[in-house]
């Protein structure tokens, strides 16, 4: 039975207080006519930051190259509808390296756009070549839940918060494999993060369903081992099965399942102020505009339920 | 802190699987020369059997693959599936990925690929055409501050004025019709047979962003390539390239551009080099 951690006030304060947006659709570029025709379905816009700018690289001038059209088409969108940040491009979880200027890019852009939070993956996805030259992996490698992990995440994410004046929120990461005899579980890992640092909680349940198919346990038993009061915002999506493994392909229709964990943690987590439904823009053409609008409709009659 | 050295071996598990087997066959003699603590070695040597790594392996190169077929699509589809795999293995192991952007790995790749045909690696007779064609909207896309094109009033032309193509304009040359082998590998085919030639391609950025590519004049394609590099009216005219009215009729369509004369070549950038 999934239920809510008591937490003293002080260190849910901020997190309490975000404004409840609603249901929302993460953007991507195949996207852009659906924004614009089908606007009343959703309530709010989760943008990947990195996919508007060409980062050029750590320590280059004009780090952060962005075109005309890509300011254009977020001013008129941020007119219309609050945007929310959920960055690729932290790699908090990189142990040689720590992105003080991508910090500081999102904090410009959250002057600009004034998210009231933004969000980033608990994981890591690059490092440095032999060579001293950045290196990506190019997808959410886990991060080991260790003490020595925990302490330097806590850091980090100090300085995140500290850096960006609106709250700072990790995602749960998917992994195909898992790193043996770790310190803590990862229920754990995220409750004492939150704790600690006073960070919110992306709670991808489509990230939970996968690694309880490919991992074999119970999503219901870890969901009921988390501090659900640190939840700010809940990811649900679509995947396939590729080589025997189930993948968080957001390529479509969320599983009943997962539709099952959504209502199950909204009726539980008191501080969840937005649903975010993912999809891919190579995988959308074939979902098509009525199906996205379907997934999100479903996720406004959960939330009417119990908001 | 040995993390850093675990994750560097964890990255390249996934990204080498040629690693990853050896680490599997012998953990102890694979990971020797890392720095990593008992635990941390025997973690590694655990995951290698994990077949979730393999599934790593497959995001990995499906992402960096992804931002080849994005960028360089037609390039892909004339190298063929054979080739292009066996392009993609060497180019894996020598090439880490260093960016998640898919302009800069597009152009990693196809620097990669001009060096295999300059090496004799590589012989297909429609590649290095379509590769400079896709490269050349790949700078097009991403360059900003491109002045307008046409030109203010000139109250004269002078010999030792010097013009360059427009770096709005790029020009590429093709030795196979792309009337034909251009619309086929935009469906993703290898056209059967291409009548040989000599084309040009004219690619032009407008002012508002737009990418328009047309076929132009061998006369005018022959011209726009001289012109890359800054020449002098009286270097075109002295070598027949171009006369001074000729010159000043592609200045006004915004085909050339005017430069400062300058005994430095290029040491600013383009707008700041540029009179027109």
């Amino acid at each position: 039975m999934l239920h809510a951690t008591e937490s003293s006030t002080d260190i849910i304060d901020g997190i309490a207080t975000l404004p409840k947006l609603g249901v929302g659709l993460s953007f991507q570029g195949t996207l852009r006519d659906y924004v614009r025709t089908h606007s009343y379905t959703f309530d709010f816009v989760e943008i990947i930051p990195d996919a508007f700018w060409n980062d050029v690289g750590t320590g280059e001038k004009s780090r952060y190259q962005v075109s005309e059209d890509a300011y254009h088409f977020l001013a008129e969108l941020c007119t219309t509808k609050p945007i929310i940040a959920h960055s690729i491009g932290l790699s908090i979880g990189s142990a040689e390296q720590f992105d003080t200027e991508h910090v500081a890019q999102i904090a410009a852009w959250q002057q600009r756009y004034q998210f009231p939070w933004h969000s980033d993956h608990l994981s890591f996805n690059k490092l440095d070549d032999e060579s001293g030259h950045a290196m990506d992996v190019g997808f959410t490698m886990p991060i080991p839940y260790d003490e020595e992990a925990l302490a330097m995440l806590i850091e980090r994410v100090n300085y995140v918060q500290q850096t960006i004046p609106v709250p700072f929120v990790l995602e749960n990461n998917v992994y195909y494999f898992s790193i043996p005899e770790q310190d803590m579980s990862e229920a754990e890992f995220l409750n004492r993060l939150s704790a600690a640092t006073k960070c919110g909680l992306l709670l991808d349940l489509h990230n939970v369903y996968t690694n309880a198919q490919n991992h074999k346990f119970d999503p219901w038993e870890f969901l009921g081992d988390i501090d659900l009061t640190r939840v700010v915002e809940i990811h649900i999506g679509g995947g396939m099965i590729v080589d025997e493994f189930y993948m968080d392909a957001h390529s479509g229709p969320g599983p009943d399942e997962v539709w099952a964990l959504l209502e199950a943690i909204l009726s539980a987590a008191p501080n969840v102020a937005g649903i975010v439904f993912e999809v891919f823009g190579t995988h959308y053409p074939l979902m098509g505009p009525e199906s996205l609008k379907g997934e999100l409709d479903r996720a406004r009659a959960i939330w009417e339920r119990y908001r | 802190m040995s993390l850093q050295v675990f994750q560097h071996v964890l990255a390249e598990m996934v990204m080498s699987p040629g690693f990853r087997v050896a680490v599997q066959d012998n953990a102890e003699q694979a990971l020797v020369t890392f720095q990593l603590t008992s635990q941390e070695r025997q973690r590694l040597a655990t995951i290698a059997h994990d077949p979730g790594v393999k599934i790593g392996t497959m995001i990995h190169r499906s992402f960096r693959i992804g931002m080849f077929a994005n960028r360089l699509p037609r390039t892909c589809t004339a190298l063929g599936t054979q080739e292009l795999q066996r392009m993609l293995l060497e180019y894996w192991e020598t090439h880490p990925p260093q960016t998640l952007f898919y302009a800069q790995e597009a152009a990693r790749f196809a620097s990669f690929v001009s060096a295999q045909i300059a090496q004799g690696k590589l012989y297909n007779p429609y590649v290095e055409a379509v590769l400079k064609l896709e490269l050349g909207l790949i700078e097009l896309a991403s360059s900003s501050g491109i002045p307008e094109q046409g030109a203010p009033d000139i109250e004269h032309i002078s010999l030792d004025m010097s013009v360059a193509t427009h770096p709005a304009c790029r020009v590429i040359q093709f030795d196979h019709d792309p009337n034909i082998l251009l619309p086929s590998l935009n469906a993703g085919e290898i056209p059967e047979t291409v009548p040989r030639g000599e084309y040009y391609i004219l690619l032009k950025r407008s002012t508002d962003g737009q990418m328009h590519t047309h076929q132009i004049s061998s006369t005018l394609g022959v011209v726009l390539l001289i012109c890359n590099e800054p020449r002098t009216l009286a270097w075109l005219q002295d070598y027949n390239v171009l006369t001074t009215d000729n010159a000043a009729t592609l200045i006004h369509s915004g085909y050339l551009c005017v430069w400062q004369h300058t005994t430095e070549y290029m040491t600013s950038s383009v707008e700041e080099q540029l009179v027109v």
